[in-house]
């Protein structure tokens, strides 16, 4: 990562001095998007979630603070991207700067090898508010940005190497100390917040199935070919296999939709519709073609073993039985009303530029990701 | 205003400064990854 903004790239020093500040701001301008992200995501669920949210935090915590002990594994969720190579060939100087900033700024695209960040997300999420989830997360893509000021005395390549080479040798044990440190203070502040906080169950219960569902739907769009080709091992009739391609995203979205829209009985009957059918399903694949069969209900195409499917669709069905047994929340979220004649013109184009500035913004990352020049 | 989020008390602001700390902490140690 370091090796992206040495001196050695830059030409000079002042350059590089201009160009570190630029990747300072454009890593800490992303950080503090996404944690603003998590917060409204976060409020839009009714967060914060009381006794329930607090007790999240602590678990999610305590677990990753056991993680970093030697010879303990807990599993970061992170896609181990590393930022483009390219993009200081083609962009200008102080353009590739900020970007790469900005692609190290979210860290669940690249690599994290402890489990605070992913803690820290959860409490952004938790706090149900953008700012604070701005100011918890914000300090992920400074201290991140401003630690390639170890690159300050790199001048030649060979320098550039020997300092990826010392830093990815250094031992881990004071990182590890310090991470343990700041997740043990967050699970003993995190179960003292419980404490003195109240229920919080059903709210929580309503959004971990509203998340869960979104995650489900997510990754079948983003991986497509994957989820086209885990409907092909189910041997479904062709009919019925290309309308699941789209028809079961479609359906696992409307889950959270239902949820933010204050419909939580909805959601929460919607979701056990869903969690019976893929369970039969499940049964019926693993009856016809064994249990290697891939179940894709969460992207990949790795196959689940029956007894944690079978736990996992019991645990979500247990919550959606909660989410709609609950009396409904006020409605966080209210959906915009059928147009006035005078107003359907405005909307078409709205949609219409909404459309073109999603598949922009989505074909530019895609380009941006895979080094394609336009 | 802020720590109402985490039940707006002392602890709620030591568990926010917490986290703050903690997500720097993240960020430092990523440098040492590759």
């Amino acid at each position: 990562m370091v090796e992206t903004i040495t001196p050695v790239v830059y030409g000079s020093r002042a350059r590089w001095a201009i160009a570190f500040l630029l990747h300072v701001v454009g890593a800490t301008a992303t950080a503090a998007l996404f944690g603003a992200a998590l917060g409204a995501v976060g409020a839009l669920l009714d967060a914060p979630w009381g006794r329930a949210g607090a007790l999240v935090l602590a678990v999610a915590a305590g677990v990753y603070a056991l993680g970093e002990l030697p010879r303990v594994t807990a599993t970061v969720p992170q896609l181990r991207r590393q930022v483009p190579d390219w993009w200081r060939e083609f962009f200008s100087w102080p353009v590739a700067a900020v970007l790469y900033g900005a692609g190290l700024g979210v860290g669940f695209f690249t690599y994290l090898s402890h489990g605070t960040f992913v803690v820290v997300a959860v409490g952004a999420l938790a706090s149900g508010d953008a700012v604070v989830g701005a100011l918890v997360v914000a300090p992920f893509g400074l201290a991140r940005g401003l630690s390639a000021a170890r690159a300050f005395g790199v001048a030649t390549q060979q320098r550039s190497q020997d300092l990826v080479d010392r830093l990815a040798g250094s031992p881990e044990r004071y990182r590890s100390i310090a991470n343990g440190g700041a997740l043990i203070a967050v699970a003993v502040l995190a179960s003292a917040a419980a404490v003195g906080a109240t229920d919080g169950w059903e709210a929580f219960a309503t959004a971990a199935l509203a998340l869960a569902f979104t995650w489900a739907a997510v990754s079948k769009t983003v991986g497509l070919g994957e989820w086209r080709r885990t409907l092909a091992a189910h041997g479904f009739p062709a009919g019925i296999e290309s309308a699941a391609v789209v028809g079961v995203p479609f359906a696992e979205a409307l889950v959270p939709v239902f949820a933010i829209s204050g419909w939580t009985r909805a959601s929460g009957v919607w979701a056990l519709v869903l969690i019976m059918v893929f369970t039969a399903e499940a049964l019926r694949a693993w009856g016809r073609f064994g249990a290697e069969v891939p179940c894709g209900c969460f992207g990949g195409r790795e196959p689940v073993s029956p007894p944690a499917l079978l736990l996992r669709n019991v645990g979500l069905a247990a919550m959606a039985v909660v989410v709609v047994l609950r009396p409904p929340p006020e409605q966080v979220f209210s959906w915009p009303g059928w147009p006035a004649p005078d107003e359907y013109l405005p909307m078409v184009l709205v949609i219409a530029g909404l459309a073109v500035a999603v598949s922009t913004a989505w074909t530019a990352i895609r380009w941006l990701g895979r080094g394609v020049r336009p | 205003m802020l720590i109402e989020s985490f039940g707006g008390d002392v602890v709620a602001a030591a568990l926010l400064l917490a986290l703050a700390s903690g997500s720097a902490i993240a960020g430092w140690s990523t440098l040492y990854g590759p």
